[in-house]
């Protein structure tokens, strides 16, 4: 492993920018494709629901729930 | 909103809803406590930034040193305003993301105030010089057990919530509080593991090349996961509130957070460039220094492009601009992190300002300004108020803190490179062209002294941000009552098995896809153990060849056990914060060794716990100070009045230690807790019995050395005073490698040359 390492060192470069790009590749691909499904969309909306609010008679008291 | 009801409940399932609140006061009084001490934490940055432009702001006094008072401003500003920060956001949002009130509020009452308390223990601890020197984890071993309760607290209290949630899945920003809570617990439990010889002071299990690499494991993962995915969590929380938007892409936020979390954890090694680090380790943090790009842009771009459509809002919310400018200077940190993590740029940057202009982009830049952005988004909501008392003000502090961190990033960056610069210039003859240390110290004073106005104008900010909360809080209604709401109870799921047998039903590779990471959000067990999974492969990798001393550390034949007398100068020099300033690594650099002397090999540390490497000249590096500087009497007028010896010097006056006698009473102790199990330093019963009188014994020679001088002639009692252990241990250093008599047993695989001097 190790004479192999040492034999092939200069193309190390080059494989690990190939790795990246098709690794950037498919991760973009991933992320473009998105068809914002139901679960999706509810997902990213997930932080705009802070819960409702309730009903004036159901205040009181309401903290100690 | 309220899509839960639809989301959660099948038809014929009962929605019922449930009213509840939410427990606001927590959060109001973390918040609170992070704009206190936030100007406790900044107005310490520009006391010492001004100590280092102006050494006489010490007073010659020993509480008042740049060496002890600056752990307690980096504790200050990370653990108490970020941390109190992160407590903040968190009790707020993940109430709400979970449609719950917290776990106990008994839990959260103990948390707010353990925090506090450890926080007051360090304002106390630090400058009285109890410290373990380690950075970012300097608080001696009862408060770290008190560090690890109060955290655990907070764990149970986060979990608790998440098993009550009224909310199927959980939302991206839980996940990276997830991640901190994990990662937190695991980097300062493995980082503190220390052996106690009194209640204000313990030696580090591990040693030299070995709590180097745990060290900068735990500092820099510290950075991860206490100041980048709890703040993340903020940013996916508060950003789509400000903008009212949802964020803009729910699949790269799953793809910046496992990428995130497992890339980061192995970048520590990159603190410890062209250093005795083992090759692979060093080559390990730098390839995964530079992946992390990708992460942290993935994340930097789903933050801004959240804005799409609401850009026009920045102009008006001085909250979206802060998250704004804080999400940008989070992609200019990390991208700078990159950079710095290269060998050929770490070579001029490390150990200079650039380093510390780079922490202050991210903790001013993105740190900071997250905090404000999320403090003015939830102090109205939290105290009934429709805006901030004055939107104005909130505006100014924006401008403020941005003309202040452009200010102190710039005067870093020119001062950084002039620095390594200058320490790496060659003449033509192959010579130093900057030999004298003094030449480089007053080429970048002028950097210091813009540094100050730009840490000024920060500070400012954060008193008006201080003014604006509290006359905002002086306003509100009282009593204030916690927010009621209301959501439907949640149906747990039943078994996971059905869900699995659908997800994996799904014809589609990307479907599949998607329904199995669905049930990740749904499962928090599932999604705990793949984080956990995620976060100690790294450390593992990296942290277990630590354990096998023989092959990190090679024996060297000559290097052995300090002296009593050297082991007291030597616990003098981490009390004294000496290691904020001095490096001890002669690193495999020509321009090092040309200044120093051979570059340090690991084997030469077995014996220092903690190591004592440093991260930043300020002053020179002292790995072989006993070779270069060997005369007593240098050291003692030295260490008395820098300047006495070193014209221009902006080193502190030490004249406490040539006044106070030193403090033997435990120096037997600390002997038999280093000779004992786990640490098994060779010292034997006899040393241990006879060290206070050998550290006598070789105190007197120092002395009478000392009294060579005609200054020192008479001087009473000179053998007792703490100078003289502070003089036996610089003299020391560095002089074992190397010894005429005998040559190394082994030397380091990774060193280009072998031999002494």
């Amino acid at each position: 492993m190790h004479h192999l390492m040492g034999a092939y060192a200069g193309a190390m470069p080059t494989i690990a920018l190939v790795i990246f790009v098709t690794v950037s590749a498919v991760v973009t691909f991933y992320v473009l494709t998105d068809r914002r499904s139901a679960h999706n969309r509810h997902m990213a909306a997930l932080a705009l629901d802070d819960g409702q609010a309730p009903r004036a008679d159901q205040q009181p008291g309401a903290d100690r729930v | 909103m309220t899509a839960t009801a639809a989301h959660d409940h099948p038809p014929g399932a009962n929605p019922a809803l449930e009213t509840f609140a939410y427990d606001n006061r927590i959060v109001r009084d973390f918040i609170i406590a992070t704009v206190g001490w936030g100007v406790v934490g900044m107005a310490l940055g520009v006391l010492i930034a001004s100590q280092l432009a102006f050494p006489a702001l010490s007073f010659d006094l020993p509480w008042l040193t740049f060496g002890r008072l600056r752990p307690l401003h980096t504790n200050a500003v990370v653990f108490a305003f970020a941390g109190n920060a992160v407590f903040a956001g968190v009790y707020y949002s993940l109430q709400r993301l979970l449609k719950a009130r917290m776990f106990s509020d008994a839990i959260s009452r103990f948390h707010f105030w353990g925090w506090q308390a450890i926080i007051v223990a360090a304002v106390i601890t630090l400058p009285m010089g109890i410290t373990t020197s380690k950075e970012y984890a300097e608080l001696e071993w009862p408060i770290d057990i008190a560090i690890a309760v109060v955290w655990i607290s907070f764990g149970i209290n986060f979990f608790g919530t998440i098993w009550k949630r009224r909310e199927r899945h959980l939302y991206v920003a839980i996940w990276f509080y997830m991640a901190t809570i994990i990662g937190i617990a695991m980097l300062h439990v493995v980082n503190s593991f220390e052996m106690p010889v009194t209640l204000t002071k313990s030696y580090s299990v591990y040693a030299g090349v070995q709590d180097a690499l745990v060290q900068w494991w735990y500092g820099h993962n510290a950075v991860a996961f206490l100041l980048t995915t709890p703040f993340l969590g903020l940013m996916y929380y508060f950003l789509p509130k400000a903008a009212e938007r949802p964020v803009y892409s729910y699949r790269l936020s799953i793809v910046h957070y496992w990428s995130l979390i497992f890339v980061y954890i192995w970048a520590g090694p990159h603190h410890l460039l062209n250093s005795s680090l083992p090759e692979w380790a060093q080559t390990l943090g730098v390839v995964f220094s530079i992946m992390l790009i990708g992460p942290s842009w993935g994340g930097m771009i789903n933050g801004l492009l959240t804005l799409r459509g609401a850009w026009d809002k920045v102009r008006t919310s001085p909250v979206l601009k802060f998250l704004v400018a804080g999400v940008t200077f989070y992609g200019m940190s990390t991208f700078e992190g990159c950079l710095l993590a290269l060998r050929d740029v770490n070579a001029l940057s490390h150990d200079t300002d650039w380093t510390i202009g780079h922490v202050h982009n991210g903790a001013l830049g993105w740190v900071a300004l997250i905090s404000f952005g999320s403090i003015y988004w939830m102090v109205p909501k939290l105290y009934k108020r429709e805006a901030l008392w004055s939107n104005q003000m909130a505006n100014v502090h924006f401008w403020l803190a941005t003309i202040g961190i452009a200010l102190y990033a710039v005067a870093m960056w020119i001062g950084g490179i002039t620095e390594g610069a200058m320490q790496m210039a060659f003449d033509k003859d192959g010579h130093l062209v900057y030999r004298d240390w003094m030449e480089i110290v007053r080429a970048i004073l002028p950097f210091y002294h813009t540094r100050i106005a730009g840490g000024v104008l920060f500070l400012t900010g954060a008193i008006l941000c201080a003014i604006n909360v509290w006359k905002t809080i002086s306003t509100a209604p009282a009593p204030l009552a916690d927010e009621v709401v209301q959501a439907p109870k949640l149906l747990r799921d039943a078994a996971y098995s059905p869900l699995i047998a659908d997800a994996m039903a799904k014809p589609d590779l990307r479907e599949r896809g998607n329904a199995l990471h669905g049930l990740v959000e749904r499962w928090p067990s599932l999604m705990i153990t793949l984080s956990v999974i995620a976060l100690v492969i790294g450390g593992a990798c990296e942290i277990i060849p630590t354990m096998i001393q023989g092959y990190l550390s090679p024996r060297i034949a000559t290097v052995t056990p300090y002296t009593p007398l050297e082991l007291t100068g030597r616990d003098l020099y981490i009390r004294e914060g000496c290691s904020n300033c001095h490096t001890q690594m002669i690193r495999t650099l020509r321009a090092d060794v040309e200044r120093y002397g051979d570059y340090t090999r690991a084997g030469e540390h077995i014996y220092d716990r903690p190591f004592l490497w440093g991260s930043k000249r300020t002053g020179p590096d002292l790995g072989r100070e006993g070779n270069l500087r060997p005369m007593a009497s240098w050291h003692y007028f030295h260490l008395e009045r820098p300047r006495s010896t070193s014209d221009g010097s902006i080193m502190p006056n030490f004249p406490w230690l040539c006044r106070d006698d030193m403090d033997l009473s435990t120096l037997s102790t600390k002997l038999a807790v280093l000779a004992a199990p786990p640490i098994f330093t060779p010292y034997s019963a006899e040393q241990i019995r006879t060290a206070v009188d050998d550290a006598r014994a070789q105190a007197k020679v120092i002395a009478d050395d000392l009294r060579k001088e005609a200054r020192l002639k008479d001087m009473p009692d000179l053998e007792k005073k703490e100078v003289v252990a502070v003089i036996a241990y610089l003299k020391r250093l560095g002089t074992d490698f190397g010894k005429a008599e005998a040559k190394p047993a082994t030397t380091d695989k990774a060193a280009p040359a072998a031999g002494g001097k």
